[in-house]
């Protein structure tokens, strides 16, 4: 059986934010809509997970767990940021 | 591919995964999302993604495009974490705005309840003391406690009729209005007499009336909403303030303007917490105080009545809350 693989605590915490937009996440939820609108992003996340696919070492189930999950997540962040966006008007 | 080929129609801008459910609350789909994948679990997954798209022999998209794309989903998940891990705003974003509306008017109907009926509870437990354990019969002394029960549940139906009929809740935004009548200032502020006379019999306090001589006259507004400003603070004063002492309800007039003083003597408040005891949900001392409405509706209706109010605390403990409203609404 393989070990199970314990990683440090911080490895929840944010990697790829700036001490600003650890503050601000909001803000990195609007760049994000704005450099991928929906349609596109949908466009990538299929190529990106299909050539992975094509990899006869790719592991097929969890591929597709997290293509599903991914797209519910940019969704609901897209409807987050609309909302946003409007009570900031 | 030319540009033409892009274009999608707009129904692809729309949520295609989600229900409606989910989309009426997109941050239970955040808190989905990350019940399954931790956020490490995230970042090895899109690791492993990335190494099997590029080895694939397939791909005819470039190293760099994935790169960018793993490096943006990183970043995006963990920035919707961390919304998640701030409950306040991401809660609030869950709610739809007609939800808040809806929330925050209960709220207020629910503080003004309960504190009208945490008098009525203090006014029976007194009425138990009149009882003959013989004849099981209640001597007349105890009728002045059921006097103040009357007093107090009919003060409770003109709260509810007045919030009732004063409130206009759009999609958006809860709106107070005012219902406008002339009366006399004498009755007005003696009738507070009676709801809070049973502290002198369980905390030897009592509420000490200084109408000064000015402060006989008329006064047009909205006389619910200012007895629920003054029932606020008067409440406040008997439960923060020292057994045995007084609360005085001073009240004067300035330049056609009435001014009420409600005056306790307690703990101190200090200075950094003054700033913030008007708004919604403050408490000072977890446990001890209420909901934390009650000097929020206070603020509020003073202000639609078209005053203003402030407080004092000293450092031997007298705390001074003072409304000013116009004699004339």
């Amino acid at each position: 059986m393989k070990d199970e693989i314990v990683y440090p605590v911080w490895h929840d915490k944010p990697f790829r934010l700036t001490v600003y937009e650890i503050a601000n996440p909001m803000q990195v939820l609007e760049d994000f809509c704005w450099e991928y609108p929906l349609p596109e992003v949908r466009k990538l996340l299929w190529d990106w997970f299909s050539d992975a696919l094509h990899n006869s070492e790719a592991n097929a189930g969890a591929v597709i767990t997290l293509f599903e999950n991914l797209d519910r997540l940019i969704e609901a962040v897209h409807l987050i940021n609309q909302r946003n966006a409007k009570s900031s008007l | 591919m030319n540009n033409k080929d892009k274009l999608y129609p707009e129904w692809h801008e729309k949520p295609l995964r989600l229900t409606l459910a989910e989309m009426k609350n997109p941050i239970e789909v955040i808190e989905g999302f990350f019940e399954e994948f931790s956020l490490q679990d995230v970042r090895s997954r899109l690791k492993d993604l990335f190494t099997d798209a590029v080895y694939s022999g397939e791909s005819e998209t470039g190293v760099y495009d994935y790169l960018t794309m793993r490096e943006n989903l990183e970043r995006l998940t963990e920035a919707a974490h961390l919304i998640l891990e701030n409950k306040k705003p991401g809660r609030d974003l869950l709610k739809s705005s007609h939800e808040t509306v809806v929330e925050q008017f209960m709220g207020l109907l629910g503080h003004e309840l309960n504190t009208q009926l945490s008098t009525v509870i203090t006014a029976i437990s007194c009425i138990d003391s009149y009882k003959d354990e013989n004849t099981g019969k209640y001597s007349m002394d105890a009728t002045f406690h059921f006097n103040a029960i009357r007093s107090t549940i009919t003060a409770t139906i003109n709260v509810l009729k007045n919030m009732l009929a004063t409130a206009k809740l759009s999609s958006d935004s809860a709106e107070m209005t005012v219902q406008k009548e002339t009366f006399r200032v004498v009755p007005f502020i003696n009738s507070f007499e009676l709801p809070f006379s049973y502290y002198k019999a369980t905390h030897s306090k009592k509420l000490d009336i200084k109408l000064q001589p000015l402060a006989r006259g008329e006064l047009t507004t909205d006389k619910v909403k200012l007895e629920q400003v003054i029932y606020n603070l008067l409440y406040n004063a008997f439960k923060f303030s020292i057994p045995e002492t007084n609360v005085v309800l001073d009240c004067n007039w300035n330049n056609s303007r009435m001014v009420i003083k409600v005056s306790s003597i307690g703990e101190r408040i200090p200075t950094e917490k003054l700033d913030a005891i008007f708004e919604p949900y403050r408490q000072l001392e977890q446990g001890k105080a209420g909901t934390g409405l009650g000097l929020y509706i206070s603020k509020l209706y003073t202000e639609l009545l078209g005053g203003n109010i402030a407080v004092e605390s000293r450092d031997s403990g007298l705390t001074i809350f003072t409304v000013d409203i116009p004699e004339r609404l």
